[in-house]
């Protein structure tokens, strides 16, 4: 995954969770950060889709647990 | 757009005026927030996106619309074949074709009926319900013109995303989001025009093969063949129009019996009371417009005007901007392109009595019409010898859709636009509400029911409405002084001035009308009845059953 993605992919993950613009996002799980929600999910998985023009079906969508799950799902699919 | 882009547009926007609209969709739309925010925050807005509970749009579609409420619906094929929803699986057996085509007619019908509402479609590929694969295309290709139909903008069919809206019932892929959030913005912040009122025609060439003044009575054709075809076809468009409310006028450079000679001699399938007005002079045709327009008491930007030759509209184009102008069809292949776009302007979702009755009405309004140089003493004799009766109706039980009708479509006699549902007008009626319309007839006939009033419990006046073919009669005064005179006047106002509403602003200027700059509008019912007494004496005032 480039440096440039990975930083895109970083900024998806704080605003969508709307964390602070210095905030670190590489340890982020979905089952210890409070505010992602499904709805925070689907927006997440939106917003993916979105800036890397990619589609997320509903497995690849199960594996998006964590900021690193996400990392290794984009750099399966050539990103 | 892409979401980070759409964020960095969202985070620098400062706020801008509410961009307030209701994104109908069956699926889900959280998705969209974002560039739904960002796209109106491009314009300048501040978007407040109303949307429904998933998969209520079917619901949504049988309720009325609120009140004012921009709507955008983003359709996919299953809101009107519901069999096709990929998320219901296949149907256990072949569905009614026929049925299916009822229903998907059934919701195209409910969606005509919404006059604020925009649509969006979006032809994806919908699973094959049919044995036959010829019949599943059929029905694809059907269902998108049936889209189509409704006046709906198609969207790219890559718009939807069968992953996305498997995953989590969101149906817009996710690198369309920006572009339909794009077009769902742009419909929403789509300035709404008001219907056009009046079609005024020219006549040779255009009501007619022929010129009048030149080849003669016997050199008009308008018949189902031949030379006259076209204009004939011309004559059926005008008399469904007029049939549905649209108010024809026509002008012409024209002795005025000669303009008028074709109708009166039976060569056209419209006959002159078909047209509120027939002008013929050898004015300009801005001329002729503007006095047809003063005379109905119509604002010029109601106004359509239709003629063959590229001059004469340039000449109204230059002397009255604001009247839209259609060019005459060159040959009959510009048919299609003539009738298209006069059917666009004159859309009504709803035919009521009152718009079948609407030539009558206005021409009997111009047989009552005071000369425009009449004022004063004048124009207190003219209105005296029109015998006019003010027959007062309490609404407050009982029918009260035309009193509902009348607030929601008047705006020039408007105390301040405000539209509203009829269950908020039933709900303040239970807590102790008022609402009166009028009726007025004279010597000439009826006008119909053409004002409304609604009052509060706490004696404030609402609503009120009168419609602008009776204007300059002084009802409004004959109203309020029959309502002064009431156990329980009103005691003020809520006005609020609009782009339109300059003529009750200027009723509003009396003395028994105090306003502090905030608020509603005080209202001396004594002072008033004092000032304006005598307009009583104009009417003859049948008042309503007690409730």
């Amino acid at each position: 995954m480039t440096t440039t993605n990975r930083e895109k992919l970083q900024e998806i993950f704080r605003a969508v969770l709307e964390l602070p613009p210095a905030a670190d996002v590489t340890g982020v799980q979905q089952g210890s950060q409070h505010n992602w929600d499904s709805l925070a999910h689907v927006s997440l998985i939106a917003a993916i889709e979105s800036e890397f023009t990619t589609t997320i079906d509903a497995a690849d969508a199960l594996c998006i647990t964590s900021y690193q799950a996400t990392t290794a799902l984009l750099e399966e699919k050539g990103l | 757009m892409t979401f980070l882009e759409a964020h960095r547009i969202v985070s620098a926007f400062a706020g801008g005026e509410a961009l307030p609209f209701l994104l109908a969709m069956s699926g889900t739309g959280d998705a969209l927030q974002m560039f739904l925010r960002a796209a109106a925050a491009t314009r300048g807005r501040s978007a407040s996106v109303r949307t429904l509970p998933f998969n209520t749009l079917a619901q949504a579609l049988l309720e009325p619309p609120r009140p004012d409420e921009r709507e955008v619906f983003l359709l996919l094929p299953w809101d009107f074949v519901p069999e096709a929803d990929w998320r219901s699986g296949l149907p256990p057996e072949p569905p009614d074709a026929d049925a299916i085509r009822t229903h998907a007619m059934a919701v195209a019908d409910r969606l005509s009926k919404r006059p604020r509402a925009r649509v969006l479609y979006v032809p994806a590929a919908m699973p094959p319900i049919f044995p036959d694969a010829a019949a599943n295309r059929s029905l694809a290709a059907w269902t998108a013109t049936l889209a189509w139909s409704t006046g709906a903008e198609i969207l790219a069919a890559e718009a939807f995303s069968l992953e996305s809206y498997l995953s989590n019932g969101g149906p817009v892929a996710g690198a369309q989001l920006g572009a339909v959030a794009e077009a769902v913005v742009a419909q929403a912040a789509a300035q709404v025009p008001e219907p056009y009122k009046v079609l005024v025609t020219d006549l040779d060439n255009v009501m007619w093969h022929g010129v009048i003044g030149e080849d003669g009575i016997e050199g008009t054709h308008c018949a189902p063949e031949g030379i006259g075809f076209c204009f004939f076809l011309y004559q059926t468009l005008l008399a469904r129009l007029r049939r549905e409310g649209t108010l024809l006028a026509a002008v012409s450079r024209n002795d005025p019996d000669l303009a008028r000679a074709p109708f009166r001699a039976g060569r056209t399938l419209l006959v002159e009371a078909d047209f509120v007005c027939i002008a013929a002079s050898y004015q300009a045709k801005s001329a002729q417009i503007a006095d047809i327009a003063s005379r109905l008491n119509l604002g010029l930007d109601s106004f359509v005007f239709v003629d063959d030759n590229p001059i004469e509209l340039a000449e109204v184009g230059a002397q009255l901007p604001a009247v839209h102008l259609v060019r005459f069809a060159d040959t009959d292949a510009g048919l299609p392109r003539l009738f298209g776009e006069l059917s666009a302007l004159f859309v009504r979702p709803a035919v009521t009595d009152e718009d079948r009755q609407r030539t009558e009405l206005y021409r009997r309004r111009l047989a009552g019409v005071a000369p425009s140089t009449a004022r004063g003493a004048d124009l207190t004799a003219f209105l005296r010898e029109l015998e006019m009766t003010l027959t007062i109706h309490d609404r407050s039980s009982g029918d009260r859709a035309r009193a509902v009708q009348l607030i929601n479509k008047t705006n020039q006699f408007n105390l301040n636009g405000h539209r509203v549902a009829d269950e908020d007008v039933g709900a303040m009626l239970a807590a102790g509400g008022r609402l009166y319309s009028a009726s007025v007839s004279d010597r000439h006939g009826t006008h119909g029911e053409v004002f409304a009033c609604l009052i509060d419990a706490e004696d404030v006046i609402r609503s009120l409405v009168m419609s602008c073919r009776v204007f300059q009669r002084r009802i409004e005064h004959a109203f309020l002084l029959w309502l002064a005179a009431q156990p329980a006047p009103p005691r003020a106002l809520a006005f609020v001035e609009t782009p339109r509403n300059e003529p009750i602003r200027q009723f509003l200027i009396d003395g028994a009308f105090t306003s502090n700059g905030d608020g509603p509008v005080a209202f001396d019912a004594g002072a008033f009845l004092r000032a304006h007494a005598s307009d009583l004496d104009l009417f003859t005032v049948a008042e309503p059953a007690t409730r």
